[in-house]
């Protein structure tokens, strides 16, 4: 394929580019990044499972608001950002809630068909 | 309290993304001082709007603080720091604009975007251009791309990046004729 450039065109390019260097932006990057923590993969894993797991100890004790509290504690891990990195990142991790989710259910269920 | 950056001198930025892949936000700022320029010049060529290109450069390196994990070959930053300004670029240009077809060109502009006499502004003829044609003439001119890098890039059909960059180098052509022309009258 044909990649050649006019050369005239591309010495505008060449001559218009400018230095846009400032700690400012710097400054307002870095202070974007502090409002957007980063959990690793692992840990959201392992805090999923462990939410999970508290859940499930605690479901036979628990009145249902509070097993449907426990249920919303799970979202803040998976907003759509974080869900979309932790699929980036790590399969496991994006089964975690999937999986668990899934346990509760069953769990629940066999609750109500052995009540 | 004032912030000490601390001094990486002229470390390889290969190193300094493997430190920032660790969440050393030092490292990242580094980064951030490095290729900021590049990123708000190139988010400028695509917008024509100095606001907005500095807002979508921030977006662009607020993705890579938090995706810079899944960065396997830290060698590539700057590839991969591109793809995603060029797909914070799209995403933006798709969520504001989804109407308008990128894929024609209006030539009837042209005359009302370049009158004799104005004075030329890279810029400005860009932003003469519609948005497909734009991206891949800044890609190619600005960032040096191939046809098929800029197809990879932004998945359009190889021919049509050709067939865009061929009228939009022509177009921008017409504009810098007209300005000459147009200076070339003014001077006599």
């Amino acid at each position: 394929m044909d990649n050649s450039r006019d050369p005239e065109i591309q010495a505008l390019f060449d001559s218009a580019e400018h230095p846009l260097d400032d700690q400012v932006f710097g400054d307002k990057v870095m202070a974007s990044t502090l409002g957007s923590p980063r959990r690793s993969g692992l840990a959201k894993a392992a805090i999923g499972a462990a939410l999970v797991f508290c859940l499930l100890l605690t479901a036979p004790l628990l009145p249902e608001p509070a097993l449907a509290l426990g249920r919303l504690m799970l979202i803040p891990l998976y907003t759509p950002d974080n869900a979309v990195a932790a699929f980036l990142i790590s399969p496991v991790n994006t089964l975690a809630l999937p999986v668990g989710m899934l346990v509760l259910l069953l769990w629940f269920a066999l609750r109500k068909l052995s009540a | 309290m004032a912030h000490k950056p601390i001094p990486y001198g002229k470390a390889a930025e290969a190193m300094i993304v493997g430190l920032a892949r660790s969440g050393d936000r030092e490292a990242f700022a580094e980064l951030v001082r490095r290729r900021q320029s590049w990123i708000r010049n190139l988010m400028r060529r695509f917008c024509h709007d100095d606001h907005l290109a500095d807002d979508l450069a921030q977006l662009v390196f607020l993705q890579a603080w938090r995706y810079i994990r899944s960065l396997q070959q830290p060698d590539r930053f700057g590839a991969w720091l591109r793809r995603l300004a060029v797909n914070t670029w799209l995403q933006h240009y798709r969520a504001h604009d989804p109407i308008r077809n990128a894929d024609q060109l209006d030539d009837t502009d042209v005359a009302a975007e370049s009158p004799a006499g104005m004075a030329l502004d890279l810029d400005r003829a860009l932003a003469s251009l519609p948005e497909a044609p734009r991206l891949c003439i800044v890609l190619s001119y600005n960032e040096g791309m191939t046809h098929e890098e800029i197809a990879e890039l932004t998945e359009l059909p190889a021919g049509t990046v050709k067939s865009h960059i061929r009228r939009g180098t022509e177009r921008l052509r017409r504009i810098l004729t007209d300005y000459n022309n147009g200076a070339r009258n003014h001077g006599q």
